[in-house]
């Protein structure tokens, strides 16, 4: 569109110079093709210019041109989408016949352009994939804990069978351990550590940023197995309206709205994220007396306001409020019932506020000189039930961070510096015990990059913080980047992290069970009597973009080693009626292996497979096991499919092997699951069709196999006897559902 | 061990203190200069920057589709015409100054710009 109306402006424009100017010398020719029949035809809009200047035309309807002669250069380019540059010397000619040759390789230059929906640079030191929108599309549904359906890199499971809450895993261990960042902040920690998740829809997100292993120490020193960073809708680029209405036949609503409004002085711009969620009805599907999803409603709002002005300087802030309300548990369950043994009922009311700013100043005649201030807060109550355990928490937290860029003599050298803040205050309440704490770090870090060479990078970065409650700590942080060829890079991470564990918000699942918490702490002053956890993690990893069939691919495969020197242990092994908290003793590691092929298979068509292996153990009072309720082996196929006009297809297959299942056996015998679980597939598939790039309808079927877990629930019938427990979930709990929605987008 | 980590706090606010007043004392004047430079790939990309930052180059970024370098130097240390030199001394033709033969026989094949090697 817009070339054409650059064409149609040259065209009118080119008679108009000719008669304001002193008659200039000119070029004249003619741009044609040979066609099948062998015969010259001549083509439109081909683009004429100079070489190495802005100074062109392009070809009008009977492939005519005419050009003013320059004294510049000689050399006149011909340029056509799907045809091979033509370069000409013109010395004496003032007529030119041209002939345009058409190359395969241009048409499918066009064709790579099309944006991978996810992307992993080479030129980084740290391995980062990029899940860019429309690899978000492909899973039509709905916040972030959704969104990583089609990433073989994540595990998404279930934390039990009543509350419908997601949980993420990165190399076999449990989300809390990925730090999850909002634009660079430390956002969801502590209480929101597992629903945190949900309360980012996903027609919110631009982006995506993952990765595994040990990560950079200018965001803290928390994350253990990787990090995950979210990036919202910006208000400067972002579609003026987008709309996104959907529903299932669970009875499941969704409506997305997002305003973005630019003002004129083209400084200033805002937008407002709505999302709200509904889902009204009960279903039992499997007949245990209990609803599959709980009901309730989720409504959250945010603002936010941009300002990048002339002198370099950019200030943001936003505010983000919260609110979710589900209720679940037995059919017959009423609110009146609560903390009776009428019915076994749960319930989760969370309010959440959020705020943030961000101020940055970008020298402009020294662009690699910036500093920044970033500061957020929030603060998070939840007020719940399940069954006849109570749990009321709240966290307040506030976070700031100064980072100050440049380089060392020249830009081969450069390094990110500066001070953090981070406070957080907990009060929690289970059954009448308290659990309050207090943490304040302030902390200091210096990262240096050294750039070399275009086949070698180096980031070594070094932090310094100083915990209210845990003395001084370091966190050293090293990657190296080393491209064997051009398409070919092998990366090696090493580093540590360090976090106190939330115990009872980051393990949620254990209180739908009558198990007997025991949290075995007896450190005083600490939080819930316990060190912090503290993990080593080494990395490697190997990425090849290959170029075949002038299609585009690459494979990578990588190892990642996990190494717990303190770690808080959840053990259900002991017995099946206690969850024991108690400290490490003994080994606790993760190793990991993925192995990954993305090829453009055939046009437009493209194919995604990967398969991982964990070995994942703990020390469980003196036995090293196997961690509970994950699959060593994984495998995973995703198929996605665009017609040239705008129909996509996209199907995923995942295969995930046996898990062990914590030890049941003297359960009375109708109340006992088997050692491991059975392997099973998971496919889900989506079609939409997309009109004028702005209105698209999807359809999409979840776990189209219809597999389900059987009992998810031991108990079920007895849900406040002893044997009662659901958060032994190793498979899905939903059987088949289908799905449609609407998006309708205005630039 | 406890005083080693206090030490390296201290450490690390010396050198973040320093790193930060040192660099913002250092405001001698600097010049941007935008000239072009053949070539056709990302290795490319590095020999061209990495040969401009003689002594008095802060920053050099070299943009393949433009095929433009920009340079941010101190002119009281160099001048353009050294900096023309120096790109051109690795094999990279400028604007001003035409890489020796010899050089340019010596860098990679698919970065053989002057032999029809096309953006990559």
């Amino acid at each position: 569109m817009k070339q054409k109306g650059l064409i149609l402006f040259l065209l009118l424009a080119i008679p108009f110079l000719g008669l304001t100017q002193s008659p200039a010398e000119l070029v004249k020719g003619i741009v044609a093709e040979i066609n099948e029949d062998g015969e010259k035809s001549p083509l439109v809009g081909v683009n004429i210019f100079w070489e190495g200047t802005t100074i062109g035309t392009a070809s009008n309807g009977n492939g005519e041109f005419e050009i003013e002669i320059i004294t510049e250069t000689n050399k006149l380019v011909f340029s056509y989408v799907g045809y091979e540059n033509e370069i000409v010397q013109v010395n004496n000619e003032r007529f030119l016949e041209i002939t345009l040759n058409s190359s395969v390789e241009l048409d499918e230059v066009s064709v790579v352009k099309r944006q991978k929906t996810t992307t992993i640079s080479l030129l980084d030191a740290i391995k980062v994939e990029n899940m860019g929108e429309n690899e978000l599309l492909k899973a039509a549904c709905c916040n972030l804990s959704e969104s990583f359906e089609t990433n073989p890199s994540i595990d998404v499971s279930f934390t039990d069978a009543v509350t419908g809450t997601r949980q993420i895993q990165m190399l076999g261990l449990a989300g809390p351990n990925v730090q999850l960042s909002q634009e660079n902040m430390p956002g969801l920690r502590g209480l929101a550590s597992i629903y945190g998740l949900t309360f980012i829809p996903g027609t919110w997100i631009e982006g995506i940023q993952l990765n595994k292993g040990t990560g950079t120490v200018i965001n803290g020193y928390e994350s253990i197995a990787g990090q995950i960073n979210v990036e919202l809708r910006k208000p400067e680029e972002a579609d003026r309206l987008y709309l996104n209405l959907f529903a299932n036949t669970e009875s499941r609503l969704e409506a997305n709205l997002n305003l973005v409004h630019r003002f004129k002085d083209e400084k200033w711009s805002t937008a407002i994220l709505l999302h709200g969620k509904d889902n009204s009805k009960k279903f039992d599907h499997n007949n245990d007396g209990f609803v599959d999803m709980p009901t309730g409603h989720t409504v959250t709002a945010l603002n936010r306001w941009k300002y990048i002005g002339d002198e370099g300087l950019s200030f943001q802030a936003g505010v983000k409020v919260t609110s979710l309300k589900n209720e679940g548990g037995q059919m017959n369950f009423r609110p009146g019932d609560a903390f009776t043994t009428n019915a076994w009922g749960m319930k989760i009311d969370i309010e959440r506020l959020e705020g943030w700013a961000k101020i940055g100043h970008v020298f402009n005649d020294q662009p690699w000189k910036t500093f920044g201030f970033q500061f957020s807060g929030s603060t998070h109550e939840q007020d719940s039930y399940f069954g006849l355990n109570d749990y009321d928490a709240k966290q307040n937290s506030f976070y700031a961070n100064f980072i100050y860029q440049s380089i060392i003599g020249n830009s081969n050298h450069q390094f990110r510096t500066g001070l953090s803040f981070q406070y957080d205050k907990f009060d929690e309440q289970l059954n009448g015990s308290n659990f309050d704490r207090k943490e304040s770090v302030p902390g200091a870090y210096f990262e240096y990059s050294f750039l070399p060479t275009e086949s070698f990078s180096l980031v070594a970065g070094l932090r310094a913080d100083h915990h209210n409650l845990f003395g001084t700590f370091l966190t050293p942080r090293l990657h190296i980047r080393y491209a064997m060829a051009e398409l070919a890079v092998l990366r090696l991470s090493a580093g540590r992290g360090q976090r106190t564990a939330s115990v009872i918000s980051e393990n949620s699942g254990i209180l739908a069970s009558s198990r007997q918490i025991l949290i075995q702490g007896n450190r005083d002053g600490k939080p819930y009597g316990f060190n912090p956890e503290v993990a080593w993690n080494l990395g490697m990893n190997f990425t090849q973009k290959f170029l075949l069939d002038y299609r585009e691919g690459s494979f990578s495969v990588d190892f990642y080693r996990t190494d717990f020197d303190q770690q808080v242990v959840m053990d259900l092994d002991q017995n099946p009626q206690q969850a024991i908290f108690h400290e490490l003793d003994g080994k606790s590691f993760s190793n990991s292996f993925q192995a990954q092929l993305d090829y453009e298979v055939v046009k437009r068509l493209d194919v995604r497979l990967a398969y991982r292996w964990y070995n994942v153990k703990t020390t469980y009072g003196d036995e090293l096991l196997k961690k509970p309720l994950l699959a060593s082996h994984r495998a995973f196929m995703n198929f996605a499919y665009q017609s040239r006009n705008y129909w996509k297809l996209d199907y995923t297959f995942n295969w995930q092997g046996k898990k062990r299942i914590p030890f049941t056996s003297s359960n009375p015998v109708q109340y006992q699951m088997n050692d491991y679980s059975p392997d099973f597939v998971l496919m889900n598939a989506q079609v939409s069709k997309t009109w004028n790039e702005r209105f698209e309808i999807y359809v999409g079927m979840e776990n189209i196999a219809d597999y389900k877990q059987k009992n998810p629930i031991i108990a079920s019938d007895d849900p406040f006897g002893p044997y009662f427990d659901s958060s032994l979930v190793w498979g899905p709990i939903f059987g088949r559902k289908t799905y449609f929605g609407i998006r309708y987008k205005i630039r | 061990m406890k005083t080693l980590k206090n030490r390296s706090i201290i450490f690390l606010l010396i050198i973040l203190s320093i790193s930060v007043f040192a660099d913002n004392k250092d405001k001698k004047k600097v010049s941007t200069l935008v000239f072009k430079v053949d070539g056709v790939c990302n290795m490319c990309k590095k020999r061209i920057e990495n040969a401009a930052l003689i002594k008095g180059v802060k920053m050099a970024t070299w943009d393949k589709e433009t095929q433009k370098l920009q340079v941010i130097y101190q002119p009281e240390k160099t001048d353009e015409m050294t900096i023309h030199k120096a790109v051109a001394n690795a094999g990279h033709d400028t604007e001003k100054v035409k890489a020796p033969d010899k050089v340019y026989e010596k860098i990679n094949d698919c970065c053989k710009y002057r032999d029809g090697v096309k953006p990559h």
